[in-house]
């Protein structure tokens, strides 16, 4: 008898991109890089960190799991929510820095909690901090950069251009010669917020390129 | 019914067709909601992109666009969960007075001020309350309900299956944000039932779509893991399309599938369904930019539709 | 006006006050201070040593009040107090400012600390000056008690109440003695019964007590009848029952509240989907379940099916316990032990089914909880860590999804009868009783005893035993049954009781009898009734609490409340501002001036 029995569902679960259960090719045991956490990665103020960028106190947390029974990330990845919980009450901010930690931000774990940790909160602040302290993800500022530069995240396709003309559809805002206005108010509001600034972007006239991410002191406050 | 709809980033560009039958729908010709244009919204913004990263700029830019319509005297409709939950999320956090002054310091450099909409006056004095956002779910079970829309079936999808697949930001998280139980949710069932096709049952129904926290974009290949499993079970229940409220759920059940190579099921926005349902002809409603074809799905909705 | 001569005593507190507080400066500032005799600064004045100092101290005669600068005066003063009281000490002349937590233990600033110990100190001479001597009331016990509640703690404290040779009213509101541990069966630690034991109990008919109970002529028990009404003070109440024999009023001394707890409801955890699948059962469902297998030859069965033998069970801890969203912050204590029990017996009576229990932390503090653990292993109950994150239904069968917290890994199970290990929450009609009889909750909305380190402490000769007071074993609900009882026959036996005389007096020309004191009194212990052709207003001295609200809501000032008089209060008050009074405490000592 196994714990938690039920290999039935244990196969049916294993993930995708192999963890424990893998073996290597030469079918003696997987030698994994890993090292042993000395303490020095512990950062007495993450706790506290946290809790500015919005997160609740992790200390609480009873290290029941239930988080990562519901977490469809934890399910395919090494990363558990509850691990991740873990390390943030050991103050280990570094390794966060290190593994590529990722939350679909679904909330599943927040509406489980018993201690209601909300650890989807809690994992929006890391990303606060990372941004800070280590570094802006592509991403964001790609996005961003198109944002600025279409107000949208994204744009139409010719096809889609004429799909709605065809369809009689209103235009779209942003290709209306107004649209101009809206967006030097989002630049203006983005250098207020001084987010263009944290993120690395330099901010222009319909053009953005990209400048290394500098490091800004504090968060805007609350 | 007034209504400011909100199409965001992924609908117009992506999914044209999710914009299009929900205009249809809410039209003079079916539903007769009068909506309202505006013409000067931006990205909600998007929670990964700007949530994750600085809560003070997720949050000033969410009140902007809030702030065009907080005197239009209308609700703001989203046909997007990521839309929805950004903005409805950031009209909770306006409501903290401390936030809402802040932002409006600098919403003042674009001369826009948030204050929600004006509700009534007494006597000098104006109330406000928060902007209302809306989901396109919830307003078509709220304000139609199962007898209105039922009232407008022309073409009933009388026997065809339907695995509703909600999405985490409809339901979550369980404070106000939610307008659905997230324990139990009925309100797109219900819709998909109004139209006259079967809610299907299923394991792990609220289970995530695994596109979320920008997942989708930084490693796909865990977004697909995710799906994979849903899908199975979806697969597993026989069923003849997936319907969700979201256009990124939609994108990720539709292109999972594809990287997935497995036996395809398609994918249609809810407004779609109910497009089809209300007898729209579906040239009309954009299928072409969806991945899986859903030909075969129209083909169903031809044999069942005998009005 | 004063003409006393104060005794002045600081204490370091074993240097916690000296650390924040400059004793020397406080001491030399309240010496120049005219009405102050002496001061005397010791380490611990509520030790041995510090209580012989207060008694020779003050046997010299050099004071005739005291004031003391030190700790809380509801603890340690006490101690203080009674000392002097030894050496002849009036005990309405003692006066105590606590300099450590209002100074001391609040304040970085060690000069600003000392300051304003210095100003509560002159303030608190200021009042001392204005004591009068006085004595305690006394007042009557009747000597009959009543015990709320027929559970294990209830029958206890009535038995051990009746063995003094008191009379003790059982009120039940159900209709049979026994309370919860009468439901159950494999309770810990004696595994077949809860030993307590109730002669009913099918387990066990060793040590009959239901019987007992219901055959001892000092016991009276009422069934399913409700508390309408509790009125009266100290020593002498008015309860007012109602009973399948319509009402009925009782005069009782004493009361015994042991109203035990109610088992949390798993509906309120929508997740493990109580009433929803047929498969999910509570610890008390089970209960019945084993003893239909045991008692009435019936099978162990799945509730869904009503045929098949399950072959696996999972039970679930923590259920409404440890949840602070859900549920409750606090843990049971009990259904650690419960489960296990019920697993063990699961096995004893079906070695074949696979038995799981999901847990977060075992919690079991007792002696025997250890070994129970052990040889629940050992029959093969397998211990899986972490919390059951939900449960479904696929093919008939539930599931349980979950991380096994050790392995790190999610799992997903098919299982035949989850079984919800339901915690205990306070009784529904707790916060009620407590209401009537102006008991403190607690912030898990148990009853609150007075020193939690102290079980069954007298109040107004109140006592709170078993689950009442907070969730416990049988065995401790005895005992708290037990000294609860003892405390309330002590009670009886001495026939009196004594209590402050620090409460609300009349001044009977001053009322003009508007009743507005009537209305705002808690205690019911105001009443306007006609004396000498005239209303007016008059105290029950057994029930007012001195808490003086009438006294605020006099017009007519006619009310005062002893030893916390309006010259007392006022002069106290004018030294801790620093404002001139009209006469009071003002002669000689206003004049220094304290800064502001
Ligand atoms: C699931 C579960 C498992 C347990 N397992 C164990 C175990 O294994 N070992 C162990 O030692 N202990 C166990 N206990 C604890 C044990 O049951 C209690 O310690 C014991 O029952 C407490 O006795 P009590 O008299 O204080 O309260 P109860 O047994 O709850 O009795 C209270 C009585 O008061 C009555 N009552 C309530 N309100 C009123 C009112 N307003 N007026 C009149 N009557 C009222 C009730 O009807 C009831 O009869 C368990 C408890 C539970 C819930
Ligand atoms: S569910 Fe909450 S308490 Fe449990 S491990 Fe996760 S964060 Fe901690
Ligand atoms: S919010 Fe993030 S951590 Fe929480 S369950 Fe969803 S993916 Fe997992
Ligand atoms: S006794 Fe055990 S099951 Fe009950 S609340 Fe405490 S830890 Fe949980
Ligand atoms: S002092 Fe309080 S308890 Fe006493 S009579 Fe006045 S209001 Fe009632």
């Amino acid at each position: 008898m196994t714990p938690g029995g039920a290999p039935e569902a244990q196969k049916k679960r294993s993930t995708e991109n192999g963890s424990s259960d893998a073996k290597s090719a030469e079918g003696g045991p997987l030698i994994v890089e890993d090292s042993v956490f000395t303490g020095a990665e512990h950062d007495p103020d993450f706790v506290k960190q946290i809790i500015r960028y919005g997160g609740k106190d992790v200390q609480t947390c009873l290290q029941c799991g239930n988080c990562t029974g519901v977490c469809p990330v934890s399910l395919k990845t090494p990363y558990k929510t509850r691990n991740l919980i873990k390390l943030c009450q050991y103050g280990y901010k570094r390794i966060f820095f290190t593994i590529p930690w990722i939350c679909a931000g679904c909330h599943r774990c927040h509406e489980h909690c018993p201690a209601d940790i909300n650890p989807a909160e809690v994992f929006v602040a890391i990303r606060h901090i990372e941004v800070r302290e280590k570094g802006v993800p592509r991403f964001i500022r790609d996005s961003t950069a198109l944002i600025l530069r279409h107000g949208f995240g994204a744009i139409p396709s010719d096809d889609i251009k004429r799909y709605r003309e065809k369809e009689g559809m209103p235009p779209l805002p942003n290709t209306l010669p107004g649209y101009r206005k809206v967006l030097s108010e989002l630049e203006a509001l983005f250098r207020k917020t001084r987010f263009t600034e944290l993120i690395g972007l330099e901010t222009g006239e319909g053009a953005a390129g990209e400048r290394k991410a500098r490091e800004r002191g504090g968060e805007a406050s609350k | 019914m007034r209504y400011s709809l909100f199409v965001g980033c992924t609908i117009p560009n992506r999914f044209p067709g999710v914009e299009n039958s929900t205009r249809v729908i809410l039209g003079p010709d079916h539903l007769g909601a009068e909506l309202v244009e505006i013409n000067e919204f931006t990205c909600c913004p998007a929670l990964p992109t700007f949530y994750s990263t600085d809560r003070v700029t997720w949050l000033v830019t969410a009140a902007r666009n809030l702030v065009l319509v907080q005197d239009k005297n209308a609700d703001l409709v989203t046909m997007c969960n990521g839309c929805f939950s950004s903005l409805l999320k950031a009209t909770e956090e306006l409501e903290n007075v401390n936030k809402c002054n802040f932002v409006n310091a600098a919403l003042a450099s674009v001369g826009k001020q948030y204050r929600g909409r004006l509700v009534r006056r007494e006597g000098n004095r104006s109330i406000y309350e928060p902007v209302r956002v809306r989901h396109i779910i919830e307003a078509l079970y709220t304000d139609f309900g199962r007898e209105g829309i039922a009232d407008r079936v022309r073409h009933p999808l009388s026997g065809l299956r339907i695995a509703v697949h909600n999405g985490c930001h409809f339901l979550r998280p369980t404070t106000r944000t939610s307008v659905d139980d997230p324990a139990k949710p009925v309100m797109l069932d219900t819709m998909v039932e109004a139209a006259g096709a079967t809610s299907v049952d299923f394991p792990d129904k609220q289970a995530c779509c695994g596109a979320g926290g920008g997942i989708r974009l930084q490693v796909p290949k865990l977004a697909n893991a995710i799906t994979k499993d849903k899908y199975e079970c979806i697969h597993a229940a026989g069923t003849d399309a997936i319907v969700t409220g979201c256009p990124y759920c939609l994108y990720q059940f539709d292109h999972a599938q594809k990287d997935l190579k497995v036996h395809p099921i398609p994918v249609l926005h809810i407004s779609q369904l109910l497009a089809l349902a209300f007898g729209v002809d579906a040239e009309h409603l954009g299928f072409e930019w969806h991945f899986v074809a859903v030909r075969p799905f129209l083909k169903k909705v031809d044999a069942v539709g005998v009005v | 006006m004063g003409k006393g001569r104060v005794g002045v005593y600081l204490c370091t507190c074993r240097g916690e006050i000296a650390k924040h507080i400059d004793l020397d400066r406080l001491a030399a500032g309240l010496s120049e201070d005219p009405a102050v005799a002496f001061v005397r600064v010791d380490q611990e004045l509520c030790g041995p040593a510090g209580q012989d100092v207060l008694r020779a101290s003050h046997g010299e005669g050099r004071s005739d009040r005291v004031v003391a600068g030190a700790c809380t005066p509801n603890i340690q003063g006490l101690i203080m107090r009674a000392a002097l009281e030894g050496a002849g000490l009036n005990k309405y002349l003692y006066e105590q400012v606590n300099i450590r937590e209002l100074c001391a233990w609040v304040h970085d600033d060690r000069e600003a600390a000392t300051d304003k110990a210095l100003r509560l100190m002159r303030a608190a001479i200021a009042r001392a000056l204005m004591l009068e001597a006085l004595d305690d009331i006394e007042l009557k016990v009747v000597p009959e008690s009543l015990v709320i509640g027929g559970g294990v703690a209830g029958m206890q404290a009535a038995l051990e109440i009746a063995t003094r040779g008191f009379l003790a009213h059982i009120v039940e509101r159900t209709g049979a003695l026994g309370g919860r541990a009468y439901r159950l069966s494999v309770t810990f630690p004696t595994h077949n019964c809860g030993i307590c034991c109730m002669q009913y109990c099918r387990e066990c008919v060793l040590t009959p007590k239901i019987e007992d109970v219901m055959q001892n002529p000092k016991i009276k028990v009422h069934l399913n009848t409700r508390i309408e009404k509790i009125d009266g003070g100290f020593g002498d109440r008015l309860v007012t029952l109602e009973g399948p024999g319509g009402r009925e009023e009782l005069r009782v001394g004493t009361i015994v509240v042991a109203t035990g707890s109610d088992v949390f409801d798993a509906r309120r955890i929508p997740e493990y989907g109580f009433g929803v699948f047929r498969d999910v059962v509570t610890t008390m469902d089970l209960e019945r379940m084993l003893e239909q297998e045991r008692e009435i030859g019936g099978r162990f069965v799945r509730p869904s099916d009503g045929r098949t033998m399950p072959r696996t069970v999972n039970f679930i801890q923590c259920v409404g316990s440890r949840d602070r969203v859900k549920g409750n912050l606090h843990c049971s204590l009990v259904c650690c032990t419960y489960a296990i029990g019920q697993a063990r017996e699961i096995k004893k009576l079906h070695p074949e089914v696979e038995v799981y229990i999901h847990y977060i932390d075992l919690r079991g503090p007792y002696r025997g909880f250890e070994e129970h653990c052990e040889q629940a292993k050992a029959e093969g109950v397998v211990f899986v860590r972490g919390r059951v994150a939900e449960v479904s239904e696929k093919k008939g069968r539930v599931r349980i999804r979950f991380e096994d917290t050790d392995l790190g890994k999610q799992i997903d199970m098919a299982t035949d009868l989850v079984v919800l290990a339901v915690g205990q929450e306070p009784a529904a009609e707790s916060e009620r009783i407590a209401k009537l009889l102006h008991l403190q909750l607690d912030e898990d909305r148990f009853i609150k005893d007075l020193n939690p380190n102290f079980p069954s402490e007298y109040r107004r000769g109140v006592f709170v035993a078993g689950c009442a007071e907070g969730p416990k074993g049988i065995r401790y609900s005895i005992e708290d049954a037990k000294s609860a009882a003892a405390a309330a026959a002590d009670l009886m036996a001495a026939g009196k009781i004594h209590k402050t005389r620090a409460i609300a007096v009349v001044d009977e020309t001053r009322c003009r009898g508007c009743g507005r004191c009537e209305e705002a009194c808690e205690y019911h212990a105001a009443r306007v009734v006609e004396k000498d052709g005239r209303l007016v207003s008059v105290r029950d001295e057994a029930r007012c609490e001195g808490c003086g609200v009438c006294a605020a809501q006099c017009c007519n000032r006619a009310i005062t409340i002893k030893h916390h008089t309006r010259p007392q209060m006022e002069a106290l008050m004018r030294r801790v501002l620093g404002t001139k009074g009209r006469g009071a405490g003002g002669k000689g000592q206003g004049a220094q001036g304290e800064v502001g």
